[in-house]
């Protein structure tokens, strides 16, 4: 007799439930993804600036050679020390810069509207090769044209700036003023520098413009979350190495990286906790738990270990490469399980 | 029959047939074991930008040559960690892990340049299977060597060349090269409980040392699957291929082989100097053990002046080594690599005369000890030269060849130098180590063959002043890095320092041929 | 009836020792099949070869006292003590391949040298093949274990 209502009523009690579910998952996947969003035009806006710095700093590089015609040896001669100055500052200027793109790379390389700022900034090859080559032309301060030149990042300006390239080593120099003359101590190509300097700040620009119109989507937030947490290793990395390296080979890498790294790795655990568990813990509460457990390991290892050093800690070798394995370890194993879920949830991964 | 025979025999047979059936039950009531290792297509996001072979298969693990027994993935879970292995087998992890297998995979340089290659390319790193397949299998088996990595790390697969990568082989390449080895990492290894091993040790020495792996991990067969290396368009620019390294083949054409005297005979034996000093000496016998230390030719990993950088440079410590162990079985290593590298070369002054303005001589440069090419192995960074240095009676230098610039890690742009140059596709070298986009190899000067020797002639210019007698002074450097490559990939100024393989001293008379 | 029970007890001494046997075999030549199933056989072998020194050494002592020593042939006797012999010697063999598992369970590490494990294994597993062959052969001579009130020597 009552049997039938009852099971009416059951089966839309479990109805309202499961809708009232999706409900909250969307919200809350729509917030996080706006999160992404955010993130992604923050760290974006970051390189802009950074590119200007780098763009200011190579400018001034360029006016001391203009003002002695071109002549870099007598340029050398007359302001050897701020020369070289300026070509330390301009390199590290460069690895933050470069640092700025690379927190999002993986975002701009996956959406297909964004895609092709990563072959001209960091990934493309230059137009003598058959693939991915970075479509654009680069217009020199004195009017050189160079056509399909490669990417920008490591194509142009890391062995423009690093003396790699023999080409456009205008001068060999003793910057270091030790008296001997190792690699990477020259003048290079002020040309070539301003001009590459000043694209790189043209196509920031240009991919921020892009990027604001980009309405991000569940395939963006697996894809973010995957690609920049991996980065905890090469940042705790050149922590771990201005531990210890620095003083007895001359790395370059000289500064503390765990302030970035506790940035991007709480933005990525913030994407995560925002747009990504809701979907994930839908289909498999375990799964979440134990990435979100991950992210709570990580992060926390990452602020014990900034802590430890405000404070004053140094620490040693085996310590700061066990600290930077054990967090590449943990963010290996959360981005395996996002991963995992992003299959169970048939989602695209980019890049 | 008597009556206890007649009591007895059923219950013998009955309890054999029962055994028996008890075995056979268990095995066809048990649910059917799943194929051992993990599907192609349970391995999420896992790219496979070079498609299938020539018959449709998929090629997980392209470019490098490397395969499962059973074609599939390896679950990294169950791939033995050394550290493991180490529990039992000590002795054995102690000469192992200070080795360059232990460190194939995690050494900087070696990092550093996979890293740059990568950047090369979108599929750089899916490409640099090439690479890892031979430097850290477990990763590549284990599916990790992939833009997108799913599968969960463990420790086995930073070991580099781990145990399990070579007690698993079963087959291998040595001509084709490029990690040309199948190992039965899936399948030819037991997952049985540390007191089970212990309970029948033999059967866990088995499942390991199946006859096929034993005879197989004991030839020169099995070392030439990762020391052949060749380019081509799988992961190059070459449109034909290119022999980087042709180790295997140096030595199968040698009489090395000809006298059965294998790679792992000088390469393992306890004291690989000596032995090879043995063979130097006609005695061909095989050393009375093999360890696992794998001695060779790279100073620089075991050089304890580097003080900390050492460390960095191996890519820190490996799993199951303390601070004080890994340092003491570096210099036990170090030593040993020292002593064999002063094993391998000689040199000899073969022949001169003297004009009124000129010195004329010949420098034999000789492989006495190494049973391949000195300097083999991929020589684009590892590189041989000679310094020579002429000074009359007075003592004043006349003639000053192959020096090597300290200060900035330079080597004498004119001296002799055996090296091989890779090459872009506009034929511009490539100082970097940029397999990817490496379209041609040449060599400067190609190694000296085993029990061969490769004439160097000098023509000094003598002025007036210069008499006799004059004395040369030899010496044969080898270096395992270009400093431009130090610069470009580590991004420091990190002096690789050389090693002197052999100096001689030779007296020149003024006015007729000299005998060293 | 005690009799019987002696009677019982070593039928389930040879029923323990066939099983042994067929497991021990099963772990030499086809445990390579499948390691990891063999992991199950082994246990199962340990446990019954646990089970039986224990029913063996009590059984063996009464046999040797009630049997072996009222034996009046010489040959038979020979190989009567060879036998016993034998099994003294797949015991022990047995049980210094299990001290290092048991050591292990303590927490510590110890194995036997890879050479000294092949020897226990040879002896363990060929003393048992001549033991089965030595058993047949002893149920088939023996003469003493059929008394009846009216003689003291056993079955023809």
């Amino acid at each position: 007799m009552f049997k039938k209502p009852v099971l009416l009523t059951a089966a839309l009690a479990s109805c309202l439930a499961i809708s009232g579910n999706a409900f909250a998952t969307d919200d809350a996947e729509i917030r996080g993804l706006e999160n992404v969003k955010q993130f992604t035009l923050d760290h974006n806006e970051r390189l802009i600036s950074q590119a200007g710095l780098l763009e200011n700093a190579v400018s001034a590089y360029a006016d001391i050679i203009a003002s002695h015609d071109g002549n870099y040896a007598a340029a050398w001669q007359a302001k050897g020390p701020v020369l070289a100055g300026q070509i330390q500052n301009i390199r590290t200027l460069w690895l933050e810069a470069s640092n700025q793109y690379e927190t999002i790379e993986g975002i701009v390389a996956g959406i297909p509207e964004t895609a092709k700022y990563d072959l001209i900034l960091d990934a493309g090859n230059p137009g003598t090769e058959n693939e991915d080559i970075a479509q654009y032309d680069l217009t020199l301060p004195d009017g050189t044209v160079l056509s399909r030149p490669g990417n920008l990042f490591h194509g142009i300006t890391e062995p423009l700036f690093w003396g790699m390239e023999e080409s456009h080593i205008k001068l060999v120099a003793d910057l270091n003023d030790d008296g001997k003359q190792a690699p990477g101590e020259m003048l290079f190509d002020a040309n070539l520098g301003l001009g590459a300097a000043q694209a790189l700040t043209h196509w920031a620009k240009k991919l921020h413009s892009d990027m604001s119109v980009w309405k991000p989507n569940r395939d963006d937030a697996f894809t973010s979350v995957v690609t920049m947490t991996p980065t905890v290793g090469d940042y705790f990395g050149e922590w771990k190495e201005s531990q210890f390296i620095t003083g007895e080979v001359g790395a370059f890498v000289a500064q503390s990286r765990l302030a970035d790294v506790q940035g991007i790795m709480g933005g990525c655990k913030k994407m995560y906790f925002n747009a990504i568990s809701p979907v994930v813990s839908a289909d498999n509460p375990d799964l979440d738990s134990r990435i979100k457990s991950g992210f709570e390991e990580l992060l926390s290892l990452v602020e014990d270990t900034y802590a430890r050093e405000k404070s004053g800690e140094k620490f040693g070798i085996e310590e700061a490469d066990a600290l930077g394995n054990e967090a590449q370890d943990i963010a290996d194993r959360i981005v395996a399980m996002i991963l995992q879920a992003a299959a169970q949830n048939k989602v695209n991964i980019r890049g | 029959m008597k009556r206890q025979l007649k009591a007895n025999l059923p219950l013998l047979i009955s309890g054999c047939i029962i055994g028996i059936l008890i075995v056979v039950s268990l095995y066809l009531l048990r649910p059917p074991a799943p194929e051992p290792g993990i599907d192609l297509v349970n391995i999420p996001f896992y790219q496979l930008p070079f498609g299938p072979d020539e018959n449709g298969a998929e090629r997980p693990f392209w470019p490098s040559r490397l395969q499962t027994d059973n074609g599939r993935l390896v679950d990294p879970s169950k791939i033995q960690s050394a550290a493991t292995c180490a529990t039992c087998h000590q002795k054995e992890f102690d000469e192992w892990a200070p080795s360059l297998h232990a460190i194939a995979g995690r050494d900087t340089v070696y990092e550093r340049a996979v890293e740059a290659n990568e950047n090369l390319h979108r599929d750089g790193i899916e490409r640099a299977r090439f690479c890892e397949g031979c430097h850290a299998p477990g990763e590549v088996l284990a599916g990790r060597t992939n833009r997108f990595k799913s599968v969960m790390p463990s420790d086995a697969e930073t070991e580099g060349i781990s145990c399990v990568m070579c007690h698993t082989a079963t087959h291998a390449d040595p001509l084709e090269g490029n990690g040309a080895l199948t190992l039965a990492v899936n399948t030819g290894v037991d997952q049985l409980s540390n007191p089970m091993i212990l309970a029948a040790p033999r059967d866990h020495a088995r499942a390991f040392g199946a006859a096929k792996t034993n005879a197989l991990i004991a030839s020169a067969d099995f070392c030439g699957g990762c020391h052949t290396e060749n380019y081509d368009q799988s992961m190059s620019k070459a449109t034909t291929r290119q022999h980087v390294q042709s180790t295997f083949v140096e030595w199968r054409d040698s009489w090395y082989a000809q006298n059965d005297i294998t790679c792992q005979d000088c390469h393992m034996a306890p004291d690989p100097a000596s032995y090879v000093r043995q063979i130097r000496d006609g005695d061909i016998r095989k050393p009375e053990r093999y360890a696992h230390n794998f001695v060779g030719a790279n100073y620089l990993m075991f050089d304890t002046s580097l003080g900390s950088n050492l460390t960095w440079l191996r890519g820190g410590i490996l799993p199951g080594l303390t601070k004080e162990q890994n340092t003491r079985l570096i210099e036990k290593q170090g030593t040993a690599t020292s002593a064999l590298l002063r094993a391998a070369a000689g040199l000899a002054l073969k022949g001169s005369h003297v004009t009124d303005n000129r010195l004329v001589f010949d420098i034999a440069v000789q492989n006495l000890g190494a049973g391949h090419n000195l300097p083999t192995g991929v020589i684009d960074q590892k590189y041989m030269w000679l310094e020579i240095v002429v000074s009359d009676a007075d003592g004043s230098v006349i003639y000053h060849s192959g020096s090597f610039d300290t200060e900035r890690g330079q080597t004498d742009p004119d001296a002799v130098i055996w090296r091989e140059d890779f090459r872009d596709s506009a034929g511009n070298r490539i100082p970097d180590h940029l397999t990817f986009i490496t379209a041609e190899i040449t060599h400067l000067r190609k190694g000296v063959p085993p029990k061969g020797e490769d004439i160097v002639t000098y023509d000094v210019a003598l002025s007036g002043d210069n008499t006799g007698p004059y004395q040369i002074t030899a010496r044969l450097w080898y270096r395992v890095a270009t400093q431009e490559f130090i610069f470009n990939t580590l991004k420091t100024d990190l002096i690789v320092p050389p090693f002197e393989l052999v100096s001689a001293t030779f007296s020149l008379p003024a006015d007729k041929k000299a005998r060293p | 009836m005690s009799l019987i029970r002696a009677n019982s007890r070593m039928q389930v001494l040879t029923y323990l020792f066939a099983l042994l046997l067929g497991t021990g075999l099963y772990l030499e030549f086809f445990a390579g099949h499948n390691w990891n199933a063999g992991e199950t056989v082994l246990l199962f072998h340990l446990f019954v070869g646990l089970i039986f020194t224990v029913l063996f050494l009590v059984w063996v002592a009464s046999h040797i006292k009630q049997g072996l020593a009222t034996s009046q042939r010489k040959i038979f006797t020979g190989l009567s003590w060879l036998l016993i012999a034998k099994y003294i010697l797949i015991i022990a063999t047995g049980w210094l391949m299990v001290v290092p598992p048991a050591i292990y369970l303590t927490g510590k590490i110890w194995f036997w040298q890879f050479e000294t494990t092949y020897l226990l294994t040879f002896l363990h597993l060929w003393g048992a093949v001549t033991a089965m062959i030595g058993l047949v052969i002893h149920l088939g001579l023996r003469h003493w274990c059929n008394p009846t009130p009216h003689s003291n020597r056993g079955e023809k």
